[in-house]
């Protein structure tokens, strides 16, 4: 008898009538130069990065965190990645001597990850740090490592494979990074979902004392949280290099900003607790076809930044409208029940 | 007696900053002796002026419990339409005397009235600060860049009196080129006593405090949120219209993408003077000397003949340092009490 009922979360209905809206307009005004198959992959693999990102962000919101560092991390591991290569691999350097090579080289830079992760988590957990200032700071650090490593430049030189997975599309549509993309996102959606960690990080972003008091170990969670971001992060590093076949210390400065608002939109509130990860997928393909819709009008880029903000208020008032009408056929029903009374 | 006051004085926040400060400045003056020269705390101080000014506002929204992030593009908003605005009078309307204190209160102004934007999104959809200011300070960006404009005004072009103000200069004596000390930084100065005395001093400024301590407290008290929520977002607001026409005006060029992304060295060194993410706590000294450290940090590692490639690294590193030995600080704090 306790069959749970199907719900959908209200945040995914209102994204579902946001995409619905959005691409029926965009097919109607632009027609076949929007609905095309060229136009559909162009826009799945533009999502890619900037999902990772949002991932990274609706993470660290959930347990009232914050995490600025994350593109810098991803530009490190980049940077990283191409110095080691150019480093071991060679001309005459045997295939098969070259694939342990490079298999090193992904899990160096994994490990960065988790290193950077292990140092925000450190400051955050255990020396009670704003994570904002922290991870303001780590910044600075990880954009300071990639201008040791390049001297400022940005740099050219992966093997060719590398490129051509960029490049590569599954079944001729889906680019194999946004394969790449949609596998964290599962993964890190049952992750927060089905896990206890998940629970954990949820409930300490609700509220710190209680959990504390209930035994759970606060300074774990946070410590999990940011490694996992890290290698988010760092994963992200390996597709920038995919896509670009290069690696610039100051690739993507814009990315943060629009990944906090991103996350917002996808209903995970900075003040912790509150969101389901499951609705990043729908926020980045918004957003994803708001940029591309509003590059086909020739709208400067930063106007078209500024959307996001209508957007984002316009997603805000929705669910105070919603949510006042609820309070309100709430409070009817319970002035009813006491008249019956 | 003695012995407990010094103990007391080791354990402000402020104490440590300051110390911090004085084992950098040791560090720096014997890695480079220029930097006790008059000319380079002149210099220290002027860069000082414009996150000096937005700290003001920073920090009543901070201590009210809420991390601003519109504040520099409604500062830059107000002062980049003011400028733009009295330019085109004094070339095509003949206005050439234009009064600078008509131009500091027109950006004072227009960016109070955007900050009660702020104060409007956020009352009526009673939503998170960071979020609200988050959707705000992009569609003030949007605006202004679509319908003010987004094309450079030159100090060729600029009103007379704000091409002259970024000349006004005392004590030239000091310094050997005899550049001086720019008079903006007395601007700053004058700004943050003001702030003190607001917060300390008077009934709506004791209520942001109260109101970012103890929500429910303070309203069960009587004091109104939504008012003094309007208050805050309007003074936060006018400091920033203040700080970006004086910044406008000390450069002689008003370039609208000048801000973009520089909200949070602002935001991070006014919580690195004590003021609490979390609200309820903090004050204008504090701050001042958060301000002072960060300024040091960024602007000293040339001096000291860091190479270029290393700043980035080292000044992450610093900052990381000075907020380990803050919060090591608290922690001996707590275990005390």
């Amino acid at each position: 008898m306790n069959k749970k009922k199907f719900k959908l979360d209200q945040q995914t209905l209102l994204l579902l009538i946001i995409i619905v809206v959005m691409y029926l307009f965009m097919a109607i005004v632009k027609g076949s130069m929007f609905v095309s198959v060229a136009n559909t992959k162009s826009m799945l693999k533009q999502l890619a990065e900037q999902g990772m990102f949002v991932l990274c962000i609706g993470l660290v919101y959930l347990n009232r965190g914050m995490d600025l560092s994350i593109v810098n991390c991803a530009n490190m591991v980049n940077v990283a990645a191409l110095v080691m290569c150019k480093k071991f691999i060679t001309e005459s350097t045997p295939a098969g001597q070259e694939a342990l090579i490079m298999t090193a080289i992904v899990i160096v830079g994994l490990l960065m990850g988790v290193a950077a992760g292990l140092i925000n988590g450190f400051f955050v957990a255990k020396l009670n740090v704003p994570p904002m200032l922290v991870t303001l700071a780590t910044q600075s650090l990880f954009l300071g490592v990639c201008y040791i490593l390049t001297g400022g430049l940005s740099i050219v030189g992966f093997p060719e494979y590398v490129a051509e997975f960029g490049s590569a599309y599954l079944f001729g549509v889906i680019p194999y990074v946004t394969i790449v993309f949609l596998l964290v996102y599962v993964v890190l959606s049952i992750i927060v979902h089905k896990t206890p960690y998940g629970l954990r990080t949820q409930w300490l972003g609700s509220n710190k004392d209680v959990t504390a008091y209930a035994g759970i170990n606060n300074a774990k969670v946070i410590f999990t949280t940011y490694i996992i971001s890290g290698v988010i992060a760092a994963i992200t590093g390996f597709l920038i290099a995919a896509m670009n076949n290069a690696a610039s210390p100051v690739y993507g400065g814009s990315y943060v900003f629009r990944a906090l608002i991103v996350a917002v939109l996808a209903g995970i509130y900075p003040t912790g607790g509150r969101g389901k990860m499951y609705n990043v997928i729908l926020s980045v393909v918004a957003v994803q076809i708001l940029i591309t819709g509003f590059t086909m009008f020739r709208m400067s880029p930063l106007f078209r930044d500024s959307l996001f903000g209508f957007l984002l208020i316009g997603a805000i008032a929705i669910d105070y409208v919603t949510n006042k009408t609820k309070e309100r056929a709430l409070n009817r029903r319970a002035a009813m029940q006491k008249t019956s009374e | 007696m003695v012995k407990t006051k010094i103990k007391e004085l080791l354990l402000k926040g402020e104490t440590i900053t300051f110390l911090i400060i004085v084992v950098l400045c040791v560090l720096f003056g014997i890695l480079n002796p220029a930097f006790y020269a008059w000319e380079n705390i002149f210099t220290l101080l002027k860069n000082m002026v414009m996150p000096g000014i937005f700290a003001c506002g920073v920090m009543t929204v901070l201590i009210n419990g809420g991390l601003d992030m519109s504040f520099m593009w409604i500062g830059m908003f107000g002062a980049y339409a003011t400028t733009k605005m009295f330019a085109y009078f004094q070339n095509y309307g003949g206005w050439t005397d234009i009064p600078l204190v008509l131009i500091f209160v027109t950006s004072i102004v227009i960016s109070a009235l955007l900050g009660s934007f702020n104060a409007f999104i956020i009352s009526t959809f009673d939503i998170p600060v960071f979020v609200g200011t988050l959707a705000s300070a992009n569609v003030f960006m949007g605006i202004m860049l679509q319908f003010v404009g987004d094309e450079y005004v030159f100090a060729s072009s600029m009103p007379v009196a704000q091409a002259a103000w970024s000349r006004i200069t005392v004590f030239n004596g000091l310094t050997e080129s005899g550049s001086g000390m720019h008079v903006s930084i007395f601007v700053m100065l004058a700004a943050m006593v003001v702030n003190h005395f607001v917060l300390k001093y008077t009934t709506i400024g004791r209520s942001v405090y109260a109101l970012g301590g103890d929500l429910s407290s303070a309203e069960r008290v009587g004091i109104k949120l939504n008012k003094v929520r309007y208050f805050i977002y309007m003074y936060a607001g006018a400091w920033a219209g203040l700080s970006s026409i004086v910044y406008v005006s000390n450069i002689e060029s008003a370039n609208p993408y000048d801000f973009q992304g520089r909200e949070l060295s602002v935001t991070s060194a006014v919580i690195l003077g004590g003021t609490k993410i979390t609200g309820g706590a903090g004050n204008m000294f504090g701050v001042f000397l958060g301000l002072a450290l960060s300024t040091i940090i960024t602007r000293s590692l040339i001096l000291i003949g860091l190479p270029t490639e290393y700043q980035k690294f080292v000044y992450g590193l610093l900052l990381l340092f000075a907020v380990a030995v803050q919060s090591i600080q608290e922690k001996i704090k707590a275990t005390m009490k």
